[in-house]
């Protein structure tokens, strides 16, 4: 009781908003509040009003002053003391100078936070999808040097709600996609994860074996839904190397439902003094060059649901020239990842054993008879799988020659395929020079599962090889694993040489400068190139608050892009993974080894399992299977997805096109359509 | 919330990352596998502080915050609550097949019986028994049941095992003790300290069950936190010996699950432990939750349970039951365990084929692949998976079968082969004369000589007539190849290293030089200030020849070694033991005749030569770690320096 008396008295104490129209367009009218910088849009569709602070304080919110302050600005920020210490500042607690400059379609405000000297401004611009908020790099301002700017957080409490007061999700990319309920979920902390993944120039991961890494966040992406009705999307326009997704499930630490984009200029890390591991907190001395600039895209009727943000994203990608409108029609793809050679122990040395000679792989693809495979050949280069790639083209000796690799080149090209040449860019390799490889910011060599390079050299020794490959293997491609998580920035002596933003801008045009076909493993949102990379998670990571995984990547690509699931003959479950590739549309792949007994004695004896021998007939079943449903679908988008019952799910593609799949042990019925026991359907309506 | 849940529990579909790694015993230890267990769901409970799970047509979960122990169904819908206002804080549940119900409650210390209809029937207070002692306390935590309703009690601080109770509360004894452990240092001062002294240190006292599990046979299982890991989990038979050999486990261990051929146990930082019930682990996975939040990881986990291919494990501090279903993987294995410890080899063989194909070498695959072969008389497929499997006896037995296979066919011609080569070499060497003795062959036949008459070989050496410095460290450089040769090269049957790759070969070579150049080194400066004869050069060379025994026949034995079983371990560990006495007998004989001691000064020479390795060696080890620290400590203010500028 008393506490609901005091709660209404600091609800009356604080001042009300004040919200002006300040721009409108065909389909919104948005009206700011130029004290907090709050603003509220009206969606003339649908009529529903989207706020984007929180206006009155109630009971049961949980809400601390400093919290309030939060919820009520459009713009907070974090400073570091040179202490290392860490503070938050919102508009609505803080001594600041706010200008704001009307314009003809939204409005531009200098804003400074006085106390601590760091000032920037903010432009809100109205678009025919929604807003763009940005804050451009130029503008910032630090005039006091005891003070840094840390963070800087957009407007946090935007679609924000109470509890389960209203239905709805939010979406956040964890690998294929992955849903929030609006409601108390076993969350017991904020939740936070980099768009890009660690920067580990400045916090290295220490690998567990123990565990398995969560899924970097796989898209510039967050949403939320209300009510099915109403939804907003966040594209990060530019700025996502620095980006950092905050997710707020109500319960955690207030009653409120809410997710934001924080962006980082700087960090404080720990400085090891001596081998006895000994350290101190310092802070980070260069500005990171965050140019901020996020687009929020108002979703309503239909649209307003994860595959309405999917194929707003879509939109998205294709107006900026990042997803190709490529017609696909006929078979499905076929993608075979395959171990060339490998090292093994003998007496004080090691040898290279070969795993599948160039001739082995000739005869597989032969006694396959598929059409369209994708096959990458990892550990081909001198020294086997767990050698870092060399500086020019040479296959390892026991594989055969490059000629031999030509032609098998030219025959996977004839029948739809291509070969591909797997490469890590960035793994040093044992003799590189001190010069040559990154250091953190603490000093020390980047180490993780090996030392990395330095962005110089990476350029050099991959133009090197892409040269020599596009010479020598014209028809084969490079297939670049792990960029999806490893984009650092690099340091000498404590200063920062090459940015995040830097080497995901280098990267992207090294890539796009390569003489011949490139492709990723997985996406990268920092590298923004979505032509290129083929492997999708079929799941999310699984956080507890988290509802399930959601088809939102393949509702992005479908019928655009072929994507391809996680090998599935590394599944627990061959047939459960197939069903789950019938359910996202995604294409089958494999891991294969022709002599896979020799790896036991390797590094690599985790692929022990992949024995071709054992899998060739179920490697043609599968691809059958999948194309028989697939295939078909091929030039579709995915339009909706419904759970028709237990472990039923029915997937809609454009031309009328449903795939049912059943997960469970008993056959289905829906009409005359029958779907046999952990089987799929295609059902075509006529 | 819930329907979302009940739609997990009944169709098996993972859509999350599995957040640990998965685990199996392989060729020399661990390896990673495919998943064994996926999670599949999280269920909230509704209380806050439950102790304990166990299913009896419904599941039964003791809730020690609110003293009370509440009933759910399959799906973890409450039915009942039974013993509130009664029931303390319990922490132990056990249901029989008629549905009554035991609770532990270490608060009211006792243990109370309710009908199925949540009756209070009786409360099992402390045994008045002379023989449960006089200042025992009883303070039930966990309890277990027999099929004749015995309850087999883990009370707490109880050093003398599980207390045994009948149906109606009589003492029946004590069972199951663990024993406690003798350290070095406690040996030690047991025999220097006196009784008073002694009872100045805290008693060490066998660590007492945490947890405990009867199985369908009737056998009692229990883990103890603080345990070895070896022993940490014991299965015992009706007189209270464990059976179990040493195990994978893990000295934390909290709770375990013994049902259906398999026993699963969960330890304080979230791994699961999965073994077959004699013991070999299956898998190993799981991790702590460390804030990280994903679904399958645990942070306080206190139960486990089996139900068909599922394990639920009880979270206390987030009141939740976790569910993980086995994959097609852990059950195809598990399919194969159950018909191979039930002695169905060749049921079991096609289970484990596929597992050792489709996902990975597991050493449990290898030992009944092998048992199979071996039943069905294909000894050499037996024999190569008994040595994948690392199983020995098995490897030996099965090369008994081959070897005697071959005797067999070929005795007779091998004898009359033999015979005739024998022939043919002696007429040889009569027809051909020796050729004259070149410098190096007569050196090498020094060492024959020598090895025969030692004692004119010292003195001959001595006398500087023979024996060259070259020649000993050929020799030296013999003993080392014959070391490092012979770990490769003895026969898997006696070796200790299960493959090639396993042999530290580096390491044998350099504690082998290591020990030779102290040896020799220690025995001169000892023989130089205690009136020794002998020069250095002296020393080496008869130090060389008298380890001529190790160079000349370690090797050979080694490869013997390749043709002989177990059963004929004696000849080889005998011969071993023979040549090794050989040298060392040769080296003591060097002592005496090269510094030209009395057999007294020979063994004071001995003792100190010995004591003085040792003390190279100690002040080797001490002076790289004073310069190790000093390095440290300049780079320390260097770094300081730079960073403070």
């Amino acid at each position: 009781m008393l506490k609901g008396l005091l709660l209404l008295a600091i609800g009356m104490v604080l001042a009300q908003p004040s919200y002006q129209p300040i721009a409108e367009n065909a389909t919104f009218r948005l009206y700011l509040d130029e004290e907090s910088l709050a603003f509220q849009l009206r969606d003339n569709r649908s009529g529903h009003l989207w706020r984007s602070g929180l206006d009155e304080v109630a009971e049961g919110d949980r809400l601390n002053r400093p919290w309030q302050a939060f919820a009520r600005s459009g713009v907070s920020i974090s400073y570091l003391e040179a202490s290392g210490a860490s503070r938050r500042l919102s508009l609505t607690n803080a001594a600041t100078t706010i200008a704001v400059q009307r314009q003809p379609d939204g409005a531009i405000a200098q804003l400074s936070f006085d106390e601590v000297g760091i000032g920037f401004t903010l432009q809100l611009t109205l678009t025919p999808e929604g807003m763009r908020v940005e804050v451009p790099l130029e503008s910032i301002r630090e005039d006091d040097p005891r003070f840094r700017l840390s963070r800087l957080e957009l407007y946090p409490f935007l679609g924000a709600t109470r509890g389960d007061s209203v239905p709805g999700y939010i979406f956040f990319p964890d690998g294929v996609g992955s849903i929030v309920p609006l409601a108390e979920t076993p969350a017991s902390t904020l939740f936070s994860a980099r768009y890009c993944g660690a920067d580990w120039g400045i916090s290295a991961v220490a690998p567990d074996p123990q565990r398995t890494l969560p899924h970097p966040l796989s898209a510039p992406v967050f949403g939320i839904v209300h009510q099915e009705q109403h939804a907003l999307l966040a594209i990060i326009d530019s700025g996502t190397p620095y980006a950092e997704l905050q997710l707020h499930p109500a319960g955690a630490i207030t009653n409120f439902n809410f997710a934001h984009l924080s962006f980082i200029y700087a960090e404080s890390y720990l400085q090891p003094i001596n081998r006895a591991g000994d350290r101190v907190t310092a802070v980070q001395r260069q500005r990171n060059p965050v140019e901020v600039a996020v687009e929020y895209r108002f979703l309503t009727g239909e649209q307003a649901s994860y595959l309405g943000m999917a194929h707003s994203y879509r939109s998205y990608l294709i107006a900026r020239g990042l997803l190709p409108a490529q017609p696909m029609s006929g078979d499905i793809g076929l993608r075979l990842s395959v171990v060339a050679a490998e090292q093994t122990p003998q007496l004080w040395w090691r040898r290279t054993i070969p795993i599948t000679t160039a001739q082995q792989l000739a005869a597989m693809l032969e006694a396959l008879e598929l059409p369209n495979v994708q096959l990458i050949y990892h550990g081909w280069q001198p020294g086997g799988l767990s050698s870092p790639p060399p500086r020019r083209l040479a296959l390892a000796r026991p594989l055969g020659s490059l000629a031999e690799l030509g032609t098998l080149a030219a025959r996977l090209a004839e029948q739809g395929g291509r070969l591909w040449l797997a490469l890590l860019p960035h793994a040093a390799p044992p003799n590189a020079s001190r010069r040559e490889l990154a250091t953190t910011i603490s000093g020390t060599m980047l180490e993780g599962k090996h030392r990395y390079l330095r962005l110089a050299a990476v350029s050099g020794r991959y133009q090197a090889l892409a040269a020599d490959i596009a010479r020598q293997l014209p028809q084969a491609g490079v297939a670049l694993s792990d960029l999806n998580t490893a984009l650092y920035s690099e340091f000498e002596a404590g200063e920062l040489r090459t940015s995040r933003a830097l080497a995901a801008d280098s990267y992207r045009q090294l890539l796009l400068a390569t003489p011949v076909a490139v492709s990723l493993n997985q996406p990268n949102p920092c590298l923004a190139i979505g032509e290129l990379f083929w492997e999708l998670a079929l799941d999310h990571s699984g956080y507890r608050f988290a509802r399930r995984a959601v088809p939102f990547w393949p509702a992005v690509l479908a019928g655009h892009l072929p994507y391809y699931g996680p090998p599935l003959n590394l599944a627990a479950d061959l047939r459960e993974a197939l069903l789950k590739h019938a359910e996202y549309g995604a294409y089958p792949s494999f891991w294969l080894s022709y002599d896979a007994a020799r790896l036991l004695n390797t590094p690599s004896r985790q692929f022990y399992g992949t024995a071709y021998p054992r899998w060739q007939t179920r490697i043609q079943e599968s691809y059958r299977w999948l194309n028989r449903l697939l295939g078909p679908l091929a030039g579709a988008e995915m339009i909706a997805r419904e759970q028709l019952a237990d472990g039923i799910i029915a997937v809609r593609y454009t031309g009328d096109r449903t795939i049912v799949v059943n997960y469970t042990d008993t056959p289905y019925q829906l009409e005359e359509l029958v779907v046999p026991a952990r089987d799929a359907v295609l059902w075509e309506e006529r | 919330m819930r329907l979302g849940l009940a739609i997990w529990l009944l169709v098996n579909v993972s859509h999350a990352l599995v957040p640990y790694t998965s685990w199996a015993l392989g060729p020399s230890g661990l390896v990673m596998t495919p998943p064994a267990y996926l999670p599949l769901a999280e269920i909230p409970l509704p209380l806050t502080r439950p102790e304990d799970l166990v299913w009896a047509d419904g599941w039964y979960v003791a809730d020690s915050a609110e003293g009370r122990v509440l009933k759910f169904d399959r799906n973890f819908l409450p039915l009942a609550e039974i013993g509130a206002g009664v029931l303390r804080a319990p922490t132990g549940v056990a249901v029989d097949d008629a549905g009554t119900i035991y609770v532990a409650d270490p608060a009211r210390g006792a243990v109370l019986v309710f009908d199925a209809g949540g009756q209070l029937l009786r409360e099992l207070t402390r045994p008045t028994s002379a023989l449960f002692g006089a200042r025992r306390e009883f303070r039930p935590r966990k309890l277990a049941l027999d099929a004749r309703g015995n309850l087999y009690v883990v009370s707490e601080g109880s050093v003398d095992g599980l207390v045994m109770l009948s149906p109606y509360g009589d003492f029946l004894g004590y069972f199951g003790a663990n024993t406690a452990e003798l350290s070095l240092v406690a040996l030690l001062r047991r025999l220097l300290l006196s009784r008073e002294q002694l009872a100045q240190f805290v008693r060490r006292e066998a660590p007492s069950p945490s947890n405990v599990a009867i199985d369908s046979q009737g056998l009692v299982y229990t883990v103890t936190a603080g345990a070895r890991p070896e022993r940490s989990i014991r299965k015992f038979n009706f007189a209270g010996r464990n059976l179990l050999p040493d195990i994978y486990g893990a000295n934390n261990l909290r709770a375990l699950d013994v049902s259906d051929g398999l026993i699963a146990a969960v330890s304080a930082d979230g791994h699961i432990f999965e073994y077959h019930t004699g013991g070999t682990l299956l898998f190993y996975f799981g991790a702590a939750d460390r804030g990280d939040g994903r679904l399958g990881l645990l942070d306080d986990p206190v139960a486990i349970v089996r139900r068909e291919d599922r394990l639920y494990v009880l979270e206390r501090d987030r009141g939740a039951v976790v569910i993980y279903r086995a994959s097609a993987f852990a059950q195809r294995l598990h399919r194969g365990v159950r018909d191979y410890m039930a002695g169905r080899y060749l049921e079991a063989k096609p289970h484990f084929e596929a597992v050792l194909g489709d996902y990975g070498q597991l050493t449990i695959a290898h030992q009944a692949i092998a048992d199979a072969y071996f039943l069905q008389g294909e000894f050499a497929k037996a024999l190569a998976h008994y040595r994948y499997a690392e199983d020995r006896a098995g490897y030996s037995e099965a090369f008994w079968e081959l070897r005697n296979a071959v005797l067999q066919r070929h005795l007779g011609s091998g004898l009359l082969a033999a015979l005739a080569l024998g022939g043919s070499v002696r007429l040889w060497r009569r027809r051909h004369r020796r050729p004259p003795a070149r410098r190096w062959f007569s050196q090498l036949q020094f060492i024959g000589h020598f090895l025969a008459r030692p004692a004119d070989g010292f003195y001959l050496i001595k006398a500087g007539e023979q024996g060259n410095i070259g020649m000993a460290l050929l020799l030296y450089l013999g003993v080392i190849a014959a070391r490092v040769f012979s770990a490769y090269l003895t026969g898997f049957s006696f070796s200790p290293y299960a493959r090639p790759e396993a042999v530290p070969a580096a390491e044998i070579a350099l504690v082998s030089a290591l020990a030779l150049a102290l040896w020799n080194a220690a025995n001169y400066l000892v023989a130089a200030i205690s009136d020794g004869e002998g020069r250095w050069r002296d020393v080496v060379i008869a130090s060389a020849y008298s380890l001529a025994p190790l160079a000349l026949f370690e090797l050979p034995i080694a490869l013997a070694s390749n043709l002989l079983t177990l059963n004929e371990a004696f000849v080889y560990h005998f011969s071993r033991q023979l040549v090794w006495l050989w040298s060392g007998v040769m080296l003591v004989v060097m002592v005496k005749e090269i510094h030209n001691y009395t057999v007294a000064e020979t063994a004071r020479n001995l003792l100190a030569t010995l004591l003085a390795m040792t003390a190279l060696l100690v002040s080797g080890y001490i002076l790289t770690a004073l310069f190790g620290q000093l390095y440290d400590f300049v780079a320390t203010v260097i770094q300081e320096v730079r960073l403070r500028a």
